[in-house]
């Protein structure tokens, strides 16, 4: 093997890799949710939705915390949260105003939760 | 968008890669002075790829300079003897090809690191046996009797810098950066300085390299940084000494082909083993792991994507620009650049530390000759990590 035919392989092989984020992209990006829909969804679905922060509570190491849509609410829980997600979350919970969220629909002990993988503010212009 | 954010990423790691001296976790700790976690709307991929090119791209600054990181120290002799031959481009060339066969053996073996973390973590014994194996053999392998007592009086020396500094943080928080250089750049520096030694010409070689060997090199470095990385507080540097000094009549272009792949394997399966089991083996993992930058929001074929094409892009950007970078820096004049590393490490060490960092940049220095001095092998400055580490499970 010599270096040109070196750079061949690693050219066929980022092709590849990009042939395989493209089908990634296309079949696996998170659905959006309303929250009073989200019942509807199959266990382990990644989905987006928005809606108001209630009932905000701090542990060692996760946040929980109720989003809800009128009086539709579902819990869910963001493990591990930076400073910068706290306050977001804190000002969003004080301001009532609306965030997205992005996350895995899950259930735990039957009852539905949202696992929080990404918190985004959400501006509804 | 993720594209672009790998894109990004593997441009600014070959730019900070090519900087001498710039450590992955000094990097990290400015992204998270200047707020640079905040850039994407999701990090994961940048900070990945970012890593990915960074160790890749510093084969060259290694070479050309000899300021080695703590994940590639081990490559810095093989590629300092080619570029007294010369063949410096030959040595960075086989740092590519080990670096991108053991790129794609650690993404297939993945699943393989899944199940012996859950088997073998915690087994302490293990580990603790295999870096006084590794400690014993650096005497045992000297020839004469003199030289033993000096490898092991240098190693109890270095070692216990390692205690003060990296257990006890006895000078220092963050030692490990100030002490790297003390330890294995500035006495290469200073020698470059006080000898006669140039840039030497380095040859145009159209190397052919047979594929197996490459494979099984290659392979060989994924499978020693599968169980050290298990290990914690192993890094990829004694995952590699282990290797040399098991598989010891082996060529300068094997050691290569090995050092890298088990480099790049080891940071591959660390992101692996934070994103899984929250379990960060590198400093710059645990600091955006600790941010929650990497983590939930990333699926295992998301990292596994993000590292290989991380990979490919690096591999091909250096890969078409290896040649000149390393023609350029060439034509200085050596002394020159020794001097002018110096005062850049020094500038950077009391920006990043504080002026009270210099008396131990100085005594590491002063340690980091006594290999020289004793005309024994400058691996065993390795003991740094290594007696720490030991004590670590006492």
């Amino acid at each position: 093997m010599n270096e040109l035919l070196f750079k061949r392989i690693v050219i066929l092989f980022s092709i590849v890799g990009l042939l395989l984020l493209l089908t990634h992209s296309f079949f696996f990006t998170p659905k959006n949710q309303s929250i009073s829909s989200l019942y509807q969804l199959k266990e382990g679905t990644v989905l987006s939705t928005r809606g108001v922060i209630k009932e905000l509570s701090q542990e060692d190491n996760f946040t929980k915390f109720n989003i809800c849509e009128y009086s539709v609410c579902v819990p869910a829980i963001l493990f591990n949260p930076s400073n910068n997600q706290t306050n977001l979350l804190n000002d969003y919970s004080l301001n009532k105003k609306q965030i997205k969220l992005t996350g895995q629909y899950k259930t735990y002990m039957d009852n539905p939760e949202i696992i929080v993988y990404k918190i985004e503010r959400y501006d509804s212009n | 968008m993720i594209l672009i954010e790998i894109i990004v990423g593997v441009l600014f790691g070959f730019l900070i890669g090519l900087i001498p001296g710039i450590h992955l976790n000094t990097v990290s700790y400015f992204f998270l002075f200047i707020g640079a976690y905040n850039l994407f709307s999701n990090n994961s991929y940048f900070f990945i790829s970012f890593a990915v090119s960074q160790l890749i791209t510093s084969y060259i600054s290694i070479s050309v300079f000899g300021i080695p990181g703590d994940s590639n120290i081990m490559h810095l002799f093989p590629l300092q003897r080619l570029a007294k031959e010369g063949r410096l481009k030959t040595g960075v060339f086989f740092c590519l090809i080990g670096s991108f066969f053991g790129g794609v053996f650690a993404l297939l073996l993945f699943p393989i690191l899944f199940l012996l973390f859950n088997a073998l973590f915690n087994f302490n014994l293990f580990i603790y046996g295999l870096i006084i194996l590794i400690l014993v053999m650096f005497i045992a392998f000297e020839k004469s009797f003199k030289k033993r007592i000096a490898v092991f009086a240098i190693i109890i020396i270095v070692g216990s810098l390692g205690i003060f500094t990296l257990k006890y943080n006895y000078f220092l928080p963050d030692p490990l950066m100030v002490c790297v250089c003390g330890l294995f750049a500035f006495p290469y520096l200073l020698e470059n300085i006080f000898s006669k030694k140039q840039f030497i010409k380095q040859k145009e070689e159209d190397e052919e390299i047979n594929m197996k060997k490459a494979n099984i090199s290659s392979f060989l470095g994924t499978i020693a940084a599968l169980f050290m990385i298990i290990v914690p507080s192993f890094s990829s540097s004694q995952a590699s000494l282990l290797i040399a000094k098991i598989k010891r009549k082996i060529t300068s272009k094997e050691y290569l082909l090995i050092f890298s792949s088990v480099a790049i394997s080891s940071l591959f399966f660390s992101f692996f083993l934070a994103i899984n089991f929250f379990k960060p083996r590198l400093g710059y993992i645990a600091i955006i792991l600790s941010d929650n930058i990497i983590g939930k929001s990333l699926s295992n074929f998301d990292l596994a994507v993000t590292l290989f094409l991380s990979l490919c892009f690096s591999i091909l950007l250096l890969s078409l620009t290896y040649k000149q970078i390393v023609d350029y820096v060439c034509k200085f004049n050596l002394k020159l650049i020794s001097v002018f590393l110096i005062i850049f490490i020094v500038i950077l060490v009391v920006i990043l530390f504080g002026i009270m960092s210099l008396p131990l940049l100085v005594l590491s220095t002063i340690i980091g000759f006594l290999p020289i001095v004793f005309g024994v092998d400058r691996v065993i400055l390795m003991s740094y990590i290594m007696l720490p580490t030991i004590l670590f499970y006492i």
